[in-house]
């Protein structure tokens, strides 16, 4: 069971309901998507999270952009003026529909956005707010929405100013992930119970175990392969909706997993004395060792994430044959024949 | 050998016959190798081990693992065109995952047909094949209907719902025309008022061929149209038609793909030079752009890539953009008097480009130079309504009309109070241009007129010129504004990040995506209208207005001057305070200054302009009927004579007998200076209680 986390803040929005209905019809994912992840925050793999939730109303009325923003102040407020690091990790979670202001950013249409005033909070300036002050160690940014671009877009609610540590920012390690590439639709998809965002889904599947990599971790990367993976998995046929993620590689969700292996086979087409199966840059030996199952056939269970190369060697030690895999998933099947 | 030898780093290059394959190296843990991800081709050095190359297109991607010896010589991995991953186009390019046979053939077929021509009937000397299809087995929907080709007047040229051949079972429809060359409208229309538009070039001997997919999974057969975002422009010569298997094709569709992303970044430079062999100009334009986002560029081929295009396809706005990116990023091409002269040509960007990274550079380069785009041309107003199209200029719904606005003025300085309200330097800078200068200005004066939020979002002021406020001074929005209300850190927070902003006029030109002329333009609109001929008169204009009507007697002008405290009925539906009773006295006797004429406006009229400007009436804003005005003039008037009949009984002031009738008379008969009767002195030339 992985091992309980320290202190993390998070912000969760969903917006299922706009007061404009003609403008943003009623949405069916982001209230299911942000209990979802709010079960995962408060499960054990989620640790010790203070959790802010804005989710809408029955009226279409809330959260506004000011909710917003009154909630981010009050997070600020804890940094005393950027001085004093808030916690270890920042979730920012925004579900609804959505705006692509520009490319390396999504917009959260709020709940009172119309036609004329489409008002929308970016997540990544928000992200970057706490990021640039340092005030976190990792900042985490999980928006499920279109990203639209509307060359009319006003420019979005964000009344704070731009303190950077500069000392301090770069080690701050973050995770943003967009549903969708810019300009492009996210979708939701009925899965049977519930309706769920297709990105919340496979995401939130994701950290409870699904992107468990070869270490028994859960990072930046091995969650990244899996959101992508699956939601294409998922798609309606001719659908288009490729995640848009940026991620440090060394940020790490969650650990102490047994770690996700598949079972390769080799098979042998030379003459040889040894078979090695060795990983990694720097050529690293694999821990476990080939089971001969005869016939020059061979077995091996090794860990995902990772990439290896297969080598037939001479007595002498010299490579007589030699491939290599780089293993992402653990429904892979790898047959390297040499 | 020592460790440290068997651990040197190796050098890993990596290529793509393809030159817009986005490229990744990933080490031992699949996580990428800082600075390998590149176009076309890539080098890291890295330790010895086992690497995953990662070659992408679109969404789809193929994989090579690189074995690292210790001390082994430079490794290169290719991947050739045939086992690159297939991405999906428009066009039905070979070793596409888009293609299909029944597809390929009538598009080449139809290409090489004698051409049809447009509504006109004549046979122009450029060709033009529109082929629209469906991928989805089972729809049975002209996927060309809404698709039609206008000329820049609007009128219909071409009805592809209608014309040429289509095949409702392989569900394909395509048309190929001789047309005048010129510009053209390429109009996608989803209900009868809702359109998308976008530019297409028609150049003298060559056939633009423009392929388009339809979308919307999950549509019904009937709202399922193309899409144009992910349209395909090719140019061929007429004779040479379509060919999909030309290898050029599929290089030009996946430089299209990489220039929808701006982190997308050409590692080598073969296929600028690769383009012209193939004699295919669009693959010129792209992979012109796409040169230019390369940290260093190479200025002579650059150069030679905008000279043959502008052999081969004329000054295009995207040629152009090309120049102009060149000459925004060398010194010594802006010292090319020659090369400079050939980019000068705002008369060929009265259109726009046909893609968006052309735009961006032509925007920039604005900046040094303000009329490159003609003010109120086709390609400044369709900048105002650009919308998601991938990487296509795009723009939606009908553009707004060219507006008659008054140019700054000419001279460098205004006469009278004007001078006093807009400095001399900053009226030279909208008048020469530098919006540098201009735009301090503009955040100073937002921030000292509170109103001016809540006048912005009236049909008076555009679209540009509320998004250049806004830019500016962002707290001229009402909600931010309400947002940091009573929060004088937060207040302070957004003040202090605006600081450099207002000046940053390249900055503000590349966020709202318009031309310099455009915002500077629009700087003076904003100050002419909130400053010098606001709808209703604000306080600056007062004093002058008291001065000329109180008959230089202290007394007028004292009930003249509280009337400046009191407050009317009438007030902006949005907000803000309400319209004071001698700032309405002076719209009521001699108009609104946002009109210019000299004659005192009739109350039809006044009433009219207010309603237009989202002026109310009252907490339950009525609308400002003439009725409404003249009471609260009737109201004034009794206020007025009731204040000069204490000051006459109190023979503080003298007037003739009859002078009731002469206190804030009908309108209709007032002439400058009569708003009040004239006390008797003042009739015997007496001065002697004048102020």
């Amino acid at each position: 069971m992985p091992a309980p986390q320290l202190k993390d803040y998070a912000l969760v929005v969903g917006i299922n309901k706009y007061a404009d209905e003609g403008f943003l019809e009623a949405l069916n994912g982001p209230k299911n998507d942000v209990q979802h992840f709010v079960d995962w925050l408060e499960s054990p793999a989620g640790g010790n999270v203070i959790l802010c939730l804005l989710v809408s109303d029955d009226l279409g009325k809330t959260p506004k952009s000011g909710d917003i923003v009154e909630a981010v102040k009050k997070l600020l407020v804890l940094s005393q003026g950027g001085e004093v690091r808030i916690g270890r990790r920042l979730y920012i979670f925004l579900a609804g529909h959505g705006v692509g202001p520009d490319l390396d950013d999504a917009g959260l249409l709020t709940a009172e956005a119309t036609e004329d005033a489409p008002t929308y909070v970016e997540g990544r300036r928000y992200a970057n707010l706490f990021r640039g002050r340092a005030v976190f160690d990792e900042v985490v940014l999980i928006m499920d929405c279109c990203r639209d671009f509307d060359g009319e877009l006003p420019d979005s609610v964000f009344p704070f100013k731009r303190k950077v540590d500069a000392g301090g920012a770069h080690k701050v390690k973050h995770f943003y992930a967009y549903a969708t590439g810019f300009g492009k639709a996210a979708r939701e998809k009925d899965f049977g119970a519930e309706v769920h965002g297709i990105f919340s889904h496979v995401l939130i599947d994701g950290l409870k175990g699904g992107a468990v990599d070869g270490e028994g971790r859960i990072t930046g990367p091995s969650l990244e392969r899996y959101v992508k993976k699956q939601v294409k998995k998922l798609l309606p046929p001719g659908t288009d909706q490729v995640p848009d993620i940026r991620c440090d590689p060394d940020l790490v969700f969650a650990d102490g997993f047994p770690p996700a292996t598949v079972s390769a086979t080799v098979e042998a087409t030379v003459p040889h004395d040894k078979l090695v199966v060795l990983y990694g840059d720097g050529f690293k030996p694999v821990e476990t060792a080939p089971q001969n199952l005869g016939g020059g056939k061979f077995q091996i269970q090794l860990r995902i994430g990772k990439t290896y190369v297969f080598q037939l060697l001479d007595a002498g030690g010299a490579i007589l044959k030699q491939d290599g895999r780089a293993i992402e998933d653990a429904d892979e099947v790898t047959h390297v024949k040499l | 050998m020592s460790s440290s030898e068997a651990m040197a780093p190796v050098r890993l290059i990596a290529h793509a016959e393809d030159e817009s394959t986005r490229i990744e190296v990933f080490d031992g843990n699949l996580n990428v190798v800082p600075g390998s991800s590149r176009l076309g081709e890539t080098t890291v050095d890295v330790l010895p081990g086992v690497y995953a190359v990662r070659f992408q297109i679109g969404a789809d991607y193929v994989q090579r693992i690189a074995i690292l010896a210790p001390q082994s010589p430079e490794t290169h991995i290719w991947l050739n065109d045939a086992d690159a991953p297939r991405f999906a186009t428009s066009a039905p390019v070979r070793h596409t995952k888009s293609t299909r046979e029944f597809h390929r053939e009538p598009a080449q077929r139809l290409s090489l047909s004698p051409p049809l021509p447009g509504l006109g009937g004549m046979l122009g000397e450029s060709h033009l094949l529109v082929f629209a299809r469906d991928l989805i087995e089972g729809r049975h929907n002209d996927p060309a209907q809404g698709l039609t080709l206008h000329d820049m007047k609007g009128e219909l040229v071409a009805d592809f719902g209608a014309v040429g051949e289509r095949n409702p079972v392989d569900r394909w429809a395509g048309a190929h025309l001789a047309l005048a060359a010129g510009v053209y409208r390429l109009r996608l229309s989803r209900g009868s008022r809702r359109f998308t538009e976008q530019i297409i070039y028609l150049a003298k001997g060559w056939q633009t061929q423009i392929f388009l997919l339809a979308g919307g999974v999950g549509d019904s057969d009937l709202d399922r149209r193309v899409n144009l975002a992910s349209a395909s422009v090719l140019m061929a010569k007429p004779y040479e038609g379509f060919n999909p298997e030309r290898p050029d094709l599929r290089w030009a569709e996946s430089a299209l793909r990489a220039l929808r992303q701006s982190g997308n970044i050409p590692g080598s430079v073969r296929s600028e030079m690769l383009w012209e062999k193939f004699q295919n100009p669009m693959l010129g334009i792209y992979a012109g752009l796409l040169h230019l986002r390369r940290d260093h560029i190479d200025p002579g081929l650059l150069r030679q890539v905008f000279h043959n295009l502008m052999g081969l396809v004329g000054p295009l706005p995207d040629v152009l953009a090309i120049g102009w990116g060149l000459a925004l990023r060398d010194q010594n091409i802006k010292k090319d008097a020659l090369f400079m002269q050939a980019l000068d040509r705002p008369g060929d960007l009265a259109t726009p480009p046909m893609l968006c990274a052309s735009w961006e550079l032509l925007v920039e380069a604005s900046v040094l130079r303000p009329e490159l785009v003609p003010a109120g041309s086709f390609a400044e107003r369709a900048s105002t309504r650009l919308t998601a199209a991938g990487p296509w200029f795009s723009w939606s719904g009908e553009l707004p009309p060219p507006r008659d606005e008054p140019e700054p003025a000419p001279e460098p300085s205004l006469p009278g109070v004007w001078g006093k309200l807009v400095p001399p330097g900053v009226v030279e800078a909208l008048t020469m241009g530098t919006l540098g200068f201009a735009l301090p200005y503009l955040a100073n004066l937002l921030a000292r007129m509170p109103m001016a939020g809540y006048f912005l979002y009236s049909s008076r002021f555009t679209d540009v010129e509320r998004r250049v406020a806004q830019y500016v001074y962002p707290l001229v929005d009402q909600q931010l504004r309400t947002l940091v209300e009573g929060d004088e850190a937060l207040t302070a927070e957004v003040i202090e990040g605006m600081k450099g902003r207002g000046t940053d006029e390249a900055g503000l030109v590349k966020s709202l995506k318009v031309p310099a002329g455009a915002a500077l333009r629009a700087v003076w609109g904003l100050v002419r209208k909130l400053l010098l001929q606001p709808v209703v008169p604000h306080r600056l204009m007062l004093p002058g207005f008291v001065t000329e009507e109180a008959h230089r007697n202290k007394i007028l002008e004292s009930i003249l001057k509280a009337l400046q405290e009191q407050s009317t009925t009438l007030r902006h539906k949005r907000g803000g305070e309400p319209v004071n009773a001698l700032a309405f006295l002076l719209l009521r006797y001699r108009g609104s200054p946002a009109e210019s004429s000299e004659s005192v406006p009739t109350a039809t009229s006044l009433a009219q302009l207010l309603y237009e400007n989202e002026y109310v009436i009252g907490e339950e804003a009525n609308a400002p009927g003439t009725a409404a005005l003249d009471s609260i003039l009737a109201g004034m008037r009794a206020q007025v004579l009731a204040e000069l009949e204490e000051q006459v009984a109190k023979q503080k002031i003298e007037f003739a007998p009859g002078w009731q009738a002469q206190v804030l008379p009908d309108p209709t008969a007032y002439k400058a200076g009569a708003l009040l009767p004239a006390p008797i002195e003042q009739q015997a030339g007496m001065t002697g209680s004048s102020s």
